[in-house]
């Protein structure tokens, strides 16, 4: 009784966890995503980058004010975008936390290149991401230069 | 007998979810107050004081340098930080806590006051606590200025 019961728990938890592909789906997500943020910025693409962010987003910039809400920081990336010069960014995650199934935090290191070839920037991060109804958003972010 | 299971399961269950703290009112409080103490240690110049609120393992990502990892480059880096400021006075304002279950992510503001009582910068930050031995420990740590450059 007590080991069919151990069974039957064993089966009742393991299937959720199938289900919600949790382990690898999070990492995965956030890697594709850090890659996926890098090539929205190098395209120039403010709405590509902005639609990475949950719709309640806060993005937390160095030299401003924090800017809330996907219409803040689509404005905000073609701000930083039109004044880049056509900068080229590479985003490297340096380690991905999960938290529960539905929250991961990132922290990783930027380098920014200048259209010709001279090194601009580079720095470190911290993001937040959730699952929102089956898809990895942005919620939290925040960036220094380590200049 | 399926009854009984399901006991048995939510029995198992129960205890991972206390452990992981996720309905922990305390962490609003823990977190609020780890920060009233952050900015008491700065002003009274006390960088283990500071450090203390760290866990050992903790990653502090400041401006102007690269990472500083574990307690003890923690308390060295906030030395060097108040003793390059002075008389620099430091208030620290939690705007969001949430605690994702034992994991608690606090977003805020500083403000810094110049010897003379004047502005002397101005940013924010996000803090990852965790729930370590049965207290909350910031683990991560990264901040900018908001002033235009």
């Amino acid at each position: 009784m007590r080991n069919a019961g151990l069974i039957l728990c064993a089966a009742l938890l393991a299937f959720p966890a199938a289900v919600l592909g949790q382990e690898g789906g999070a990492q995965a997500a956030i890697e594709a995503g850090a890659v996926a943020w890098a090539e929205a910025w190098n395209a120039g693409d403010a709405a590509a980058l902005a639609a990475m962010y949950a719709d309640e987003a806060v993005v937390m910039a160095p030299g401003a004010e924090a800017m809330q809400g996907q219409e803040a920081i689509l404005g905000g990336f073609g701000a930083a975008l039109d004044m880049s010069g056509g900068s080229q960014m590479a985003i490297t995650p340096d380690e991905i936390i999960p938290v529960g199934d539905d929250h991961a935090i990132e922290t990783g290191t930027f380098v920014e290149t200048g259209a010709d070839g001279s090194h601009k920037d580079h720095g470190k991060y911290l993001a937040v991401w959730a699952n929102v109804d089956g898809s990895w958003k942005i919620v939290r972010d925040i960036w220094n230069s380590s200049m | 007998m399926r009854s009984a299971v399901l006991v048995v399961c939510a029995a198992m269950l129960a205890i991972p979810s206390a452990l992981l703290g996720q309905a922990d009112p305390d962490a609003q409080v823990a977190v609020k107050e780890g920060g009233m103490a952050w900015a008491a240690a700065w002003n009274a110049g006390n960088a283990a004081g500071i450090a203390a609120l760290y866990s050992g393992d903790a990653r502090l990502l400041p401006p102007g340098g690269g990472e500083v990892q574990g307690r003890k480059a923690i308390e060295a880096y906030w030395q060097a930080q108040i003793d390059a400021a002075p008389g620099v006075k430091v208030a620290l304002e939690t705007k969001e806590v949430h605690n994702l279950g034992g994991v608690a992510v606090e977003v805020g503001a500083y403000m810094n006051t110049g010897p003379e009582g004047e502005h002397a910068g101005h940013g924010k930050y996000l803090v990852v606590w965790m729930r370590k031995d049965g207290t909350w420990q910031m683990t991560r740590d990264i901040w900018n200025s908001s002033m235009g450059q």
